[in-house]
């Protein structure tokens, strides 16, 4: 599963993790990968592929990614 | 040194070839009983023991082959999952090739780094070589840039152009290099790429020379030469962008496999004999080798150059 925390919520869940989550661009927001049960959370993904149409998404898009632009500075 | 494959051999031959001291005589069968020595099984070749017993049973027989097989492969997510990690070896980073083969697994389009290299993780203007697949444009990009003046030495090569597309396969632009659209690739859904670079010549269109299955991606765009000397990059990373804030940035979503780095710009010759072995047999291509990341259960390369850690990304098997 894939959960969209808070970084609150991810504090309290911090511990319990094997692997560090992507943040966005003001780390305001993470999306985790946790194969066992979180009980506070934004949002659930079931795949990895709606995770990633979220982060992608027009509306979602400026918070996760810098543009192409800022990122690869050509 | 193996035996030879086809012309003449003699027992003389095959007990030199099992380091047994010269003058010794026997027969084929003791030999093939692995009464004289040990007969190595690793060996792509070896006699079955089963009578009549002959001598060409012996060709290419290689008494000091090991073993080699690959059962895995690293699987991205393309979430979270990203391999960064400290270089602390000698690791080329003007003239080298690397050789590298990825199946993507995206879904939709979406940018993606194969190879990297920066000065500090997370500084986006330090000196860096980003080899990324541009989603937004199609396009495959080798990108050095410098951070004091961000010079560039660039190759970006559309997928979907020219006669990009015939290589590449990935014809449609919209589309993009997708899951539903790999292009030509074996029948695992894997392309091999494979970048040989000089970043010490003048001029990128001769410094940069990309491969997609052993064939010369002919057609590049926004080809720019002004940064040829030396950067200073002591980190790197297999799978995402390492020099953006956020991590993983530009995240591969597919599988990579067997990345070999060479210290030369290996000529396309070269390159068609590393994309010959396939994924499934030996790269026995030495020339120049440095090391590789086989992404064999771990993440350590051969020489022990790069100390990198795995964020997520899974070991699958039989790839």
């Amino acid at each position: 599963m894939y959960y969209l925390l808070t970084k609150q919520q991810y504090d309290a869940i911090a511990d319990a993790l094997t692997e560090l989550p992507a943040w966005n661009l003001n780390r305001s927001m993470c999306i985790a990968h946790y194969d066992s049960e979180i009980i506070e959370y934004e949002r659930i993904f079931t795949t990895s592929t709606e995770a990633i149409e979220y982060r992608n998404s027009a509306e979602n898009t400026a918070e996760w990614d810098l543009t192409d632009e800022e990122l690869f500075l050509i | 040194m193996a035996l030879p494959s086809s012309g003449k051999i003699s027992v003389s031959d095959i007990l030199a070839e099992g380091g047994v001291a010269a003058g010794t005589t026997t027969a084929l069968s003791r030999l093939e009983a692995g009464s004289i020595f040990t007969i190595n099984t690793a060996s792509p070749s070896y006699p079955v023991g089963d009578p009549p017993h002959s001598l060409s049973e012996w060709y290419s027989y290689d008494h000091s082959a090991t073993s080699w097989s690959n059962d895995y492969a690293l699987d991205y997510d393309g979430v979270n999952d990203y391999v960064r990690g400290s270089i602390t070896g000698s690791i080329p980073n003007r003239t080298f090739t690397v050789s590298m083969w990825v199946r993507i697994d995206a879904t939709t389009k979406h940018n993606m780094s194969f190879y990297s290299f920066v000065g500090t993780a997370g500084t986006i203007t330090n000196d860096r070589l980003l080899i990324y697949y541009a989603a937004s444009l199609n396009r495959l990009i080798v990108q050095f840039r410098r951070g004091s003046d961000g010079a560039q030495y660039i190759q970006a090569y559309p997928l979907h152009d020219s006669g990009n597309a015939t290589v590449s396969g990935v014809t449609n632009s919209s589309t993009g290099w997708v899951a539903s659209q790999r292009g030509n690739t074996d029948a695992q859904g894997f392309t091999h790429l494979c970048f040989a670079i000089d970043q010490t010549q003048s001029s990128a269109a001769n410094g940069i020379e990309t491969y997609w299955n052993g064939n010369n991606l002919p057609y590049s765009v926004n080809n720019t030469s002004t940064c040829n000397t030396g950067l200073n990059c002591n980190y790197m990373s297999i799978g995402d962008n390492p020099s953006s804030s956020t991590a993983p940035s530009t995240p591969m979503e597919g599988v990579i496999d067997e990345v070999y780095l060479y210290s030369s710009q290996l000529s396309s010759t070269n390159v068609s004999t590393i994309y010959g072995y396939g994924r499934h047999n030996e790269n026995t291509f030495t020339t120049n080798y440095v090391t590789s990341w086989r992404m064999e259960n771990t993440v350590a390369d051969d020489s022990g150059y790069v100390s990198l850690t795995n964020n997520g990304a899974t070991f699958i098997t039989a790839p």
